[in-house]
């Protein structure tokens, strides 16, 4: 511990000679260095191709990166409620999640790019937004100006990662410390920090979702946008413990996690898909039994053109494809069926990221610059060349159809794509890193024996 | 027509004929019940309070086909939920409302999951139902008296006389060999106990307000089921 940055990485000195061979990490080296040297290239590499296009990169960079944040929230979760609920199945397979909770300083330093790109990829950080005598004074994004602000917005990074990092690295390290030291009293200490961690841990994921994806297309609002996002994360979280767990098994390792327990994983996946597929359709519906302007743009820019094929695939890939492949039995009960699965929705995880946040890329980017390009007359122009010019003026001064006419199509996002992967190879990457320091699974908790014991009727 | 129902009831009835043991916990049950396999007898059943992990293993139950009528059901219930919403609003009763179109999928998808879930849930209890057999008013077995007490704390298994392994003597001696507290001959006109040779038992009726001697817990309760 005498290095801070230590704690950065793994709060708990390293265990791994301690730890009886039979819960010990066998991998080695490669299985670390490799996913980072790969996500470091495709880093890189998609840095390089991005360079000229800065909000493009930007974009990209936030989807990869809301992409481990959630998976870590989803993690965070999944520790949390199975501590609080007293589950004893989930036992053998919680180390996982937990080397996947103590990311969050990382994840904060990993942050630092969307907080420097504030200005590119989020609109309302336009100060001539918020002056009445500017021709782009926008009086809806005015009225947020109490939220949406940069030294509020930095304020709550901090505090959200604050709260992450305090539950992270206690559930982290009180679960390791654990192992060469059992003591009941910690499975009670996990209990107390789970019993205020979980609402915790809801509003703050409910606040970043808002700031860091719904915040992109300012004028929209969802309240039921931190549910939608959770539950993406939520069932990443899930695939992610699910491939990690069954690749641990494939190299021979944690002979603990049993068929049984992985069978539950895929009965989790299962009714994740449901439930992120009820959330999402449960918001869209709304919107669109609505149909009021302000609210079905953001939906209308999505459904557009590539974006509605991107929605369909969505609906197609997951949810009725992943819903029918994961009912039957076998499935969930042989390895490289399951781990298929769970790629496959973490594939679809980011996707669902893209097709949130891209679409918006042209409002924040293109309208403010196109505006200033043009001397501000082009937007209103445009504006009055589709809409009778009583109304236009109405939503020059209101509404964001201004914005709804720019929309860009999807293009292939091999770019996104590779900084998506370098990013997650990076994060994978130190999360195998610091479950190699210690045991693989939590040998010495009190219902360690239980969990071996757990059998699906 | 009618005889071949009639048969299948009276199929039904006499399934239940054969001996009947009672064990004394969850565990020793499935033991007996993997010994009995072992030992050529397939027309097993077995009765307990809950249902016992294993158990299905052990008696080596077939996949069961509920799923697949669930998964029927609920597909059935998807269609019905569309074809209702279409037919009603767009066929039978289309009222135009500023122009709107007659018909949404949107609008339609909760009645969908709605009659999915009715639809999958009613094909859950009615085939499980089916599939046990139930109701079914009368069994044999309820002429034992023992035997009222497999839903509260009796575990039983029952070898049935068509059994092709089934001899009276035989199976009564494997059953007491296998531990069971007391082995009856049930057909439909009442139990009989049945000692080890096969012979009926000649049993001392205990008095109500005997002194009882303390029971003996098996080696194999594991106490937390």
């Amino acid at each position: 511990m005498a290095n801070p940055l230590s704690f950065v990485f793994d709060p708990v000195a390293a265990e791994r000679d301690r730890v009886p061979q039979r819960y010990r990490f066998l991998g080695g080296q490669r299985w670390w260095t490799t996913p980072l040297a790969i996500g470091a290239a495709l880093l890189v590499a998609g840095l390089v191709m991005t360079l000229a296009d800065v909000p493009r990169l930007l974009f990209a960079y936030l989807i990869g990166w809301t992409f481990c944040l959630s998976i870590s929230l989803g993690a965070l979760f999944f520790v949390m409620i199975h501590h609080i609920t007293k589950a004893r199945w989930s036992t053998t397979i919680r180390r996982i999640p937990e080397a996947l909770v103590a990311s969050f300083p990382l994840l904060a330093i990993a942050g630092l790019p969307v907080l420097f790109g504030m200005h590119d990829l989020y609109h309302w950080t336009h100060a001539e937004l918020y002056d009445p005598a500017s021709p782009y004074y926008d009086s809806i994004i005015a009225g947020k100006k109490l939220y949406l602000n940069t030294p509020f917005f930095i304020v709550r990074y901090v505090l959200y990662f604050a709260a992450w990092t305090w539950l992270g690295s206690r559930l982290w390290s009180i679960s390791v410390r654990n192992d060469a030291r059992p003591d009941a009293e910690n499975t009670l200490r996990l209990r107390k920090i789970s019993a205020y961690g979980i609402p915790l841990a809801a509003v703050t994921t409910a606040f970043a979702s808002f700031d860091y994806l719904m915040s992109t297309d300012p004028h929209w609002f969802s309240t039921m946008f931190g549910v939608y996002f959770w539950a993406g994360g939520w069932l990443g979280a899930l695939c992610l413990i699910t491939f990690l767990a069954l690749l641990l098994k494939k190299a021979g390792m944690l002979p603990e996690v049993t068929v049984e327990h992985t069978q539950d994983m895929g009965k989790y996946m299962f009714a994740f898909v449901v439930f992120w597929t009820y959330v999402a359709f449960s918001q869209y519906m709304l919107y669109w039994y609505a149909n009021l302007p302000e609210e079905i743009v953001w939906f209308h820019k999505r459904s557009e053109g590539g974006w509605g094929i991107v929605a369909a695939s969505l609906l197609i890939f997951n949810f009725i494809l992943p819903f029918l492949l994961l009912l039957p039995r076998v499935t969930k009960r042989v390895a490289p069926a399951l781990a298929t699965m769970a790629v496959w929705l973490l594939v679809m995880h980011w996707v669902d990221l893209w097709w949130i946040a891209m679409p918006s890329m042209h409002v924040a980017a293109e309208a403010s610059h196109a505006a200033l390009a043009a001397g501000g007359g082009d937007l209103l122009a445009s504006l009055q060349a589709v809409v009778p010019p009583a109304e236009a003026v109405h939503e020059a001064v209101e509404g964001p159809a201004g914005m709804s006419l720019h929309v860009v199509q999807p293009h292939l996002p091999l770019v996104e794509m590779a900084i998506w992967l370098g990013l997650f190879g990076l994060y994978v990457g130190v999360a195998l890193a610091r479950l190699g320091r210690h045991a693989v699974t939590p040998y010495s908790d009190p219902y360690f024996a239980e969990s071996l014991r757990f059998e699906n009727v | 027509m009618l005889r071949a129902i009639r048969q299948r009831l009276d199929d039904r009835a006499n399934q239940h004929v054969g001996l009947l043991a009672e064990f004394s916990d969850p565990g020793a049950l499935v033991h007996a019940v993997e010994d009995l396999r072992e030992k050529g007898y397939s027309q097993l059943d077995t009765f307990s309070p809950f249902p016992i992990h294993g158990m299905d293993r052990a008696m080596g139950l077939p996949f069961s086909k509920l799923g697949f009528m669930v998964f029927g059901g609920a597909i059935t219930g998807t269609f019905l939920g569309f074809l209702l919403q279409w037919w009603t609003s767009e066929v039978d009763y289309a009222i135009n409302i500023s122009n709107k179109p007659l018909f949404a999928w949107e609008t339609s998808v909760p009645i969908m999951f709605e009659l999915t879930i009715l639809f999958a849930a009613l094909t859950a209890v009615g085939g499980m139902l089916a599939l046990n057999g139930l109701p079914k008013p009368y069994n044999p077995l309820f002429n034992s008296e023992r035997f009222s007490r497999a839903t509260d704390d009796a575990f039983f298994v029952h070898v049935s006389v068509r059994d092709g392994a089934f001899s009276n003597a035989a199976t009564a001696e494997d059953l007491h060999g296998l531990g069971a507290l007391s082995v009856e001959y049930v057909d439909h006109e009442g139990a009989t106990l049945v000692g080890a040779a096969g012979e009926p038992a000649d049993v001392e009726p205990i008095p109500d307000d005997a002194a009882l001697p303390a029971p003996v817990v098996p080696h194999h309760t594991t106490g937390d089921i």
